[in-house]
């Protein structure tokens, strides 16, 4: 009889308990350059807007590819599109730490012009207050009031333990975030981050050379404060990757069969091309997609000369200082795997993804 | 008659524009008091920042509107418990402490650092000050988000001692686009121009110790725009504090006067020719009377890169290549240093 009320009580308390952590979706923070419309950016917001399986919390915004204002108003209207206007937008650093329009252009000078600058682009250069017209439409919706550091402070005070740090830009707000509160590295559960290129030739800013990565290259000071700190986990998406992935006419066809506001915003706004980010958010909804991954010392060039902003890194088995982290950083991937995946994230109804 | 009508109008503008610039050198005399944000990686006399706060909450040409702490010559653990208690023994306690960063931007604590100057790199508990811990605790908010929120609160009129490294402000000037334009003065103390006299550095060859140990933080500061007025070791060399100086202070008897000399005494005793440049406290000094040290405005970067000149100030007269980014900045050169140390003297012995 004993036997049987201790089996019952175990069994309970398992099937309590696995309810609860079952129940519970794993919460984020998406840190995004948001380029509008459509876009690499938006596109992994929207795939972490319409999954079921994880809880956003928020969407942080930094300048990187476009500047930070205009990239909130894109956010906050694909938002709307996708119905998921209860995720809050929260706008971020304007610029890097560090680097500058006027320090690339010195630089440029002297090595030679870069292809990609983000919002320092020349061919479609404004200032950070210029909002450029939105073809999608101006959303109706409003940035929470709020300053993306001290919300990624509170967040993971709020829930400790629980939260993940992914970005998809430049890591100006993270870096802020640290050295404001230097607990929020051990609070968070982990830092995501699409970045970096290691042993690749294309994909870069510059021709010939994926180390210079456009995400890392944008603000290499904030990359060493971030890569330095004490993460429990990091996860890094490279241009190594990426190259091996394509958002094709084919893939974009099979999403437009569907008809949802959200797949016509892609129909029209979506272009062909290299996957970036969206490899990122899908790797952490499904880590079963990434077939080769390898650990290590990944950091920063912070000298201010011929390779400032490029990839640095050593094998793990190398002796190193202490503010040198193993990063786990994925090479390959089931690309078939990653279009359904993808695929069928855009085109389920609009809404799926909300609700606890 | 022509040419005396002429004549008595000439008198009466002369008159009146120097009416006019006469009340306005009253007003420029500190009327109304310069509000102050005092930012500092302190600790208690015979630190520096402690000597120089004294100086500032004793002028009444300063309003101190708050304390913000930062990582420097101790812990920002230290310098917030210090700032407290030193505010607590002058019956200042209505000035607000705001902690700051723990650690600058970039520089990372290497086995060296550990060995020179600086508490930078560490979080250890503080070591209690005389007298026990300040009753009064340090505030809730952030010293970044303090001054952002006071600046633009009071846009144009915040004068902001730096006096440590210059972490809180970088971070300030990050976090908040525009700030730099409402900022009405920055006094730093911090950096050495090689290219002027007594340029050399103080930690490293050619390196000051605020900036050595945020160099990142000083290049975004110097490069912001803001007014800036830099008391750097070209002028400090010019100082002197001497025991003639120390006695004239401890002579009188008042609380600050009582841990100067509780901290100081046993220094003097055992090295009565003992003397230390006033970093801190002349910056304090220029921002109440600016007349009291010979400045040019130069161009000034800070180099960045991790070598042997990390953390060195660089400046010129006219721009450079490689120092294309440099903006121009006031650079203190030479002091009245008596007319300084009466001033002190006078001032932190006040009741």
């Amino acid at each position: 009889m004993r036997t049987i009320l201790k089996v019952t009580f175990l069994s309970v308390t398992c099937l309590a308990f696995a309810a609860a952590t079952m129940g519970q979706k794993p919460k984020i923070i998406v840190d995004q350059d948001a380029r509008g419309p459509a876009s690499t950016d938006m596109q992994s917001i929207l795939m972490f807007a319409q999954s079921p399986d994880v809880d956003v919390l928020g969407v942080t915004i930094v300048t990187g590819d476009q500047w930070v204002k205009e990239e909130t108003l894109h956010t906050l209207r694909a938002l709307e599109i996708a119905g998921r206007s209860d995720i809050p937008v929260i706008p971020g650093a304007e610029t890097p730490l560090v680097n500058s329009k006027e320090e690339s252009e010195i630089w440029e000078s002297q090595f030679g012009v870069l292809n990609f600058k983000g919002a320092w682009t020349p061919r479609n250069y404004h200032a950070p207050d210029v909002i450029p017209d939105l073809p999608e439409g101006m959303p109706t919706t409003k940035p929470l009031n709020e300053h993306a550091v001290d919300f990624i402070i509170r967040m993971v005070h709020r829930y400790p333990g629980d939260v993940t740090l992914w970005a998809g830009g430049p890591l100006t707000n993270i870096a802020l975030a640290i050295r404001r509160d230097p607990e929020v590295v051990s609070l968070a559960k982990q830092l995501v981050l699409m970045g970096s290129g290691l042993n690749v030739a294309t994909g870069g800013i510059q021709a010939g050379n994926g180390r210079r990565e456009f995400n890392w290259w944008f603000d290499p000071e904030a990359v060493h404060i971030v890569m330095s700190a004490p993460w429990k986990k990091i996860t890094v998406t490279p241009v190594d990757i990426s190259v091996k992935t394509r958002l094709s006419d084919d893939i974009q066809a099979q999403i437009a069969k569907t008809d949802t506001p959200l797949t016509r915003y892609l129909k029209q706004y979506s272009r062909s091309g290299l996957m970036w980010d969206e490899i990122a958010a899908a790797a952490f909804m499904d880590p079963s997609i990434i077939t080769d991954q390898q650990e290590f010392y990944e950091n920063i060039d912070i000298s201010h000369g011929a390779s400032y902003g490029q990839t640095v890194f050593s094998g793990k088995t190398t002796k190193v200082p202490s503010f040198w982290k193993l990063a786990t950083i994925q090479f390959d991937l089931n690309t078939e795997k990653f279009y359904q995946m993808y695929i069928h994230l855009m085109t389920l109804p609009t809404g799926a993804g909300k609700g606890k | 008659m022509k040419i005396f009508c002429e004549a008595l109008l000439v008198i009466s503008a002369f008159a009146v524009w120097s009416s006019a610039t006469s009340s306005a050198d009253v007003h420029a005399q500190g009327a109304t008091p310069v509000k102050v944000i005092f930012d500092t990686d302190f600790s208690i006399p015979p630190q520096d920042d402690g000597l120089a706060l004294a100086l500032a909450i004793k002028s009444p040409e300063l309003q101190v509107l708050g304390v913000t702490t930062v990582a420097g010559n101790d812990t920002m653990q230290r310098a917030t418990s210090d700032a407290l208690r030193e505010l607590e023994i002058a019956g200042r306690s209505d000035i607000p402490v705001y902690r700051g960063a723990n650690r600058p931007l970039v520089h990372e604590k290497s086995d060296w650092a550990a060995t020179v100057h600086g508490k930078w790199w560490s979080d250890e508990a503080p070591a209690m000050p005389p007298g026990g811990f300040a009753k009064t605790q340090a505030q809730t908010e952030s010293a970044v988000s303090y001054i952002i929120r006071t600046v633009n609160a009071n846009p144009g009129e915040v004068t902001i001692i730096a006096i440590g490294p210059l972490t809180n402000i970088a971070m300030a000037i990050r976090l908040e686009p525009g700030l730099a334009q409402k900022i009405k003065k920055l006094a730093i103390m911090g950096g050495a121009i090689g290219s002027i006299d007594g340029g050399a550095g103080n930690i490293t060859p050619n390196a000051e110790f605020n900036f050595w140990v945020d160099p990142e933080a000083a290049q975004v500061v110097v490069r912001s725009g803001i007014p800036i007025s830099l008391t750097g070791l070209n002028v400090t060399r010019k100082t002197n504090f001497t025991k003639n100086w120390y006695d004239k202070i401890v002579a009188v008897d008042t609380p600050l006067t009582r841990l100067i000399k509780e901290r100081m005494d046993a220094g003097y005793a055992r090295n009565p020719t003992r003397s230390g440049q006033m970093y801190d406290e002349l910056t304090v000094g220029t921002v109440i009377d600016p007349t009291l040290v010979k400045s040019k405005d130069m161009y000034v970067d800070v180099d960045i890169n991790h070598g042997p000149d990390y953390g060195v100030s660089v400046g010129a007269m006219k721009p450079w290549e490689g120092g294309e980014n440099a903006k121009q900045i006031s650079v203190q050169y030479d002091v009245d240093f008596e007319r300084f140390m009466t001033m002190y003297v006078a001032r932190v012995t006040k009741k």
